[in-house]
């Protein structure tokens, strides 16, 4: 395991818990346009989130699941909603420090508070207007990148 | 009787006022006679004291000259003649002791007795001669007296009978008579009474005498009395009508012991009791054993209170149980106190307060379903949109690059929005019909509606290689042909769009009774669904699996139409081993005439 020289230069990396593919193809090509070069990982449903955050089932495998430095969930998913995945990690003595934003078409009140009486980091409405999004994306990475230490995980990452 | 009996006994007030009279009548008559009869005494007496007065004033001075004349026999003559004079009795005339002369004789005891000197005066001076005695009997006066005594005495005895005969005729007429007729008009008073009171008298002036007055009074009172005697007994009518005739049950209760006193007819009606029976039984009696303490609460604030509405159960005769409200109160009835109790049956009521109750709560749920529906509808029908606006912007800047590799891509996401858009909304006019009543129920014959469903199912059954098994006879249903069809294609489909990977899809479909209940069930042998979302996929829009087509409504709409026809769909399953989809069928859709022998063969089904 080497020791990265320097941090914030590193892209951070995202777990993207995404149902709709569509959605989740646009936010690569988003972050593809921008020159992003975040290693994304992506997720369908609220199930295979946690499996992959405990690493269980499927995701077992720690190489097949390494830490995220930031998840952008989705509200509205199968099997498991996301306001439950979102209280899973915040629950979660390990997990809690990854920051999760909330990215979702919905603009209700009520997800927004539920959202963040369960210590959502940032809430985010998916915007209909392309550039908007586009902008969101980027500037959760400068934000993290530029403002905010990663945390060590290191040991998670893929080589 | 006799006359007198009768004036004694029936007439005390006239006779003690006859005798009143009379004796007041005889006292002033013998004091008015004594005193008239002492004037008449009196006068006498002076007639007789004149008469001796003119003796000596008239004889006297003849006498004394016969005197002096010593002429006896003259003397005697004048002596008689004097004794001619009324009441005269005895005269002597005497010188010393030698008596002249003496006519009459002395006899009577009552007597006025005068000696009167005789003188004569001779040459200038006078001379006593002797002594004349006269004596006057009073016989005459006494005589006299009496016959007076005894005319006056007779003439008033006789007045005054005649005038109390004549008082006790004027008595009778005016009050004796009329105190009778007044006296015998009161003791009718027992019962209805008798008609007003008439006095058979004239009335002299305006607003009459003491009588009319009185009688003017008795007939006031005697109104008055009818009149409390009529609200009385309209009073005592009116109850008694409400009491029979009331729409409530009544009941008069005796307090502390509970014990039916008396019940109208409505409560017989209502309970099922008959009139003995609810006399002999208590209150407690007419509800279930286990709504006694509420009856004692009742009994206990009545106590207190004196009154009491409440809310109980009662049971009828036949068991049926009525929701009761109770209205009690403690009234006093001829001194006695009793609960007089109005029970009234509200069961309809409380029925459609329950009713009513449990529509809201229905209501209540719909709203919270339809503004979760609205919810979901939002953010599904965003979706494609988030994503047609997105890669059209992406495409825009292929297009600017001219990457017609991008550019497709973009087109083809757009397309597959569009596309997924409009199966959304094509599902969504689906789900929303299935809350309308479409067709009319008709005779459904299960196994023709399932061939009609394979076959359009067709494309879909040969692509996956399943194959689809009726494993038993299929009751005929009187249901909505395209809606329940609409049930069997949906699950038709997931059962062959859920299969596992590297196995035909095998679906059977079969019927059977289970507790009593008619079920059908599609069973296959697919990827199957975790327990935790067995009930969530039935949710709008919900989906385990995004990779698939779909929309997630299909087993909302399956389950919405079965729930319509008053059944329940479910299912059980476990992951890797495949899913069993129940359908509940009530009786009452299912056809059970001599066609339907299907019918009868799912029921004997254990």
């Amino acid at each position: 395991m080497d020791k990265p020289t320097n941090k914030s230069t590193l892209p951070i990396r995202i777990l993207l818990v995404e149902d709709n593919d569509a959605h989740t193809k646009l936010i690569l090509r988003a972050m593809q346009e921008d020159r992003l070069a975040n290693p994304v990982d992506c997720v369908r449903d609220g199930e295979e989130a946690l499996d992959y955050l405990f690493r269980r089932g499927a995701f077992e495998d720690p190489s097949a699941s390494p830490r995220p430095d930031m998840i952008l969930l989705d509200l509205k998913l199968p099997k498991i909603d996301g306001l439950e995945v979102l209280k899973t990690i915040k629950e979660d003595e390990k997990l809690r420090d990854i920051p999760v934003v909330v990215l979702t078409s919905s603009t209700d009140a009520r997800d927004v508070s539920m959202a963040y009486r369960h210590y959502v980091n940032s809430y985010i409405s998916k915007p209909v207007d392309f550039d908007k999004f586009r902008q969101v994306v980027q500037e959760l990475d400068y934000y993290w990148t530029i403002f905010n230490t990663k945390p060590d995980h290191k040991t998670h990452r893929v080589k | 009787m006799s006359w007198r009996e009768a004036f004694r006994s029936r007439s005390p007030l006239s006779r003690r006022l006859i005798v009143w009279t009379v004796l007041f009548s005889s006292a002033i008559t013998l004091v008015l006679t004594l005193f008239q009869l002492y004037r008449d005494y009196r006068l006498d007496v002076s007639v007789i004291e004149s008469h001796l007065a003119q003796i000596e004033k008239v004889h006297l001075p003849t006498i004394a000259e016969s005197l002096w004349a010593t002429d006896q026999s003259r003397l005697q003559l004048q002596l008689e003649g004097i004794l001619q004079l009324g009441d005269m009795h005895f005269i002597e005339l005497r010188e010393g002791d030698y008596v002249w002369a003496r006519a009459g004789w002395l006899e009577s005891t009552s007597v006025i007795r005068r000696q009167i000197p005789v003188s004569y005066v001779h040459e200038g001076r006078r001379q006593i001669l002797g002594t004349l005695t006269v004596v006057a009997t009073l016989d005459g006066v006494y005589r006299h007296l009496l016959n007076r005594a005894v005319t006056i005495l007779v003439s008033n005895a006789i007045k005054t009978f005649l005038v109390a005969l004549f008082m006790l005729l004027i008595f009778h007429r005016l009050v004796t008579r009329h105190l009778r007729r007044i006296g015998d008009w009161l003791a009718r008073q027992e019962g209805d009474g008798p008609p007003p009171l008439t006095l058979d008298k004239t009335t002299s002036k305006p607003g009459g005498d003491e009588i009319d007055a009185l009688a003017d009074t008795l007939n006031k009172f005697r109104d008055g009395q009818a009149q409390a005697l009529v609200t009385a007994a309209t009073k005592q009518q009116r109850y008694a009508s409400l009491f029979d005739n009331a729409n409530d049950m009544i009941y008069i209760v005796e307090p502390g012991s509970g014990r039916i006193l008396d019940a109208n007819r409505r409560a017989s009606e209502e309970t099922g009791y008959t009139h003995n029976e609810l006399l002999g039984m208590t209150v407690k009696q007419l509800g279930p054993p286990e709504a006694e303490p509420e009856a004692e609460a009742a009994m206990r604030q009545l106590g207190e209170a004196g009154s009491a509405v409440f809310e109980r159960t009662h049971r009828r005769k036949d068991g049926a149980l009525i929701h009761a409200e109770v209205s009690s109160r403690v009234i006093d009835v001829e001194g006695r106190k009793v609960i007089e109790s109005f029970v009234r049956d509200i069961t309809e009521r409380k029925q459609s307060e329950e009713e009513r109750a449990r529509l809201f709560q229905a209501l209540e749920l719909r709203n919270r379903e339809m503004e979760s529906f609205v919810y979901t509808i939002s953010h599904d029908l965003k979706s494609p949109l988030i994503t047609i606006n997105g890669f059209a912007q992406l495409l825009a800047k292929d297009l600017e690059r001219n990457d017609k590799e991008r550019g497709r891509e973009s087109i083809e996401e757009i397309r597959k929005a569009a596309e997924g858009m409009q199966q959304l909304i094509e599902d969504l006019l689906l789900l929303s019909r299935t809350g309308q009543v479409q067709g009319e129920p008709e005779d459904v014959d299960l196994h023709a509606l399932l061939g009609d469903v394979q076959a359009r199912c067709a494309s879909h059954i040969e692509r996956e290689r399943a194959t689809i098994r009726v494993v038993s006879q299929l009751p005929r249903l009187h249901v909505d042909r395209l809606r329940f069809s609409q049930v069997l294609q949906n699950l038709l489909d997931n059962g062959v769009k859920f299969h596992r990977e590297g196995l035909d899809p095998v679906l059977e479909i079969g019927a059977e009774r289970t507790n009593g209940e008619a079920r059908l069930y599609v069973r296959d042998n697919g990827i199957g669904i975790e327990k935790r979302y067995q009930e969530k996929i039935f949710g709008l829009f919900e989906r385990l699996d995004t990779g698939r087509e779909g929309t997630g409504v299909g087993l909302t709409i399956a389950r919405r139409i079965v729930e319509q026809h008053g059944g329940r769909l479910w299912v059980e399953s476990e992951p890797g081993r495949g899913s069993t989809f129940w359908l509940s069928i009530p009786d009452s859709v299912i056809v059970d005439d001599s066609a339907g022998k299907a019918a009868r063969d799912i029921r004997t089904l254990r």
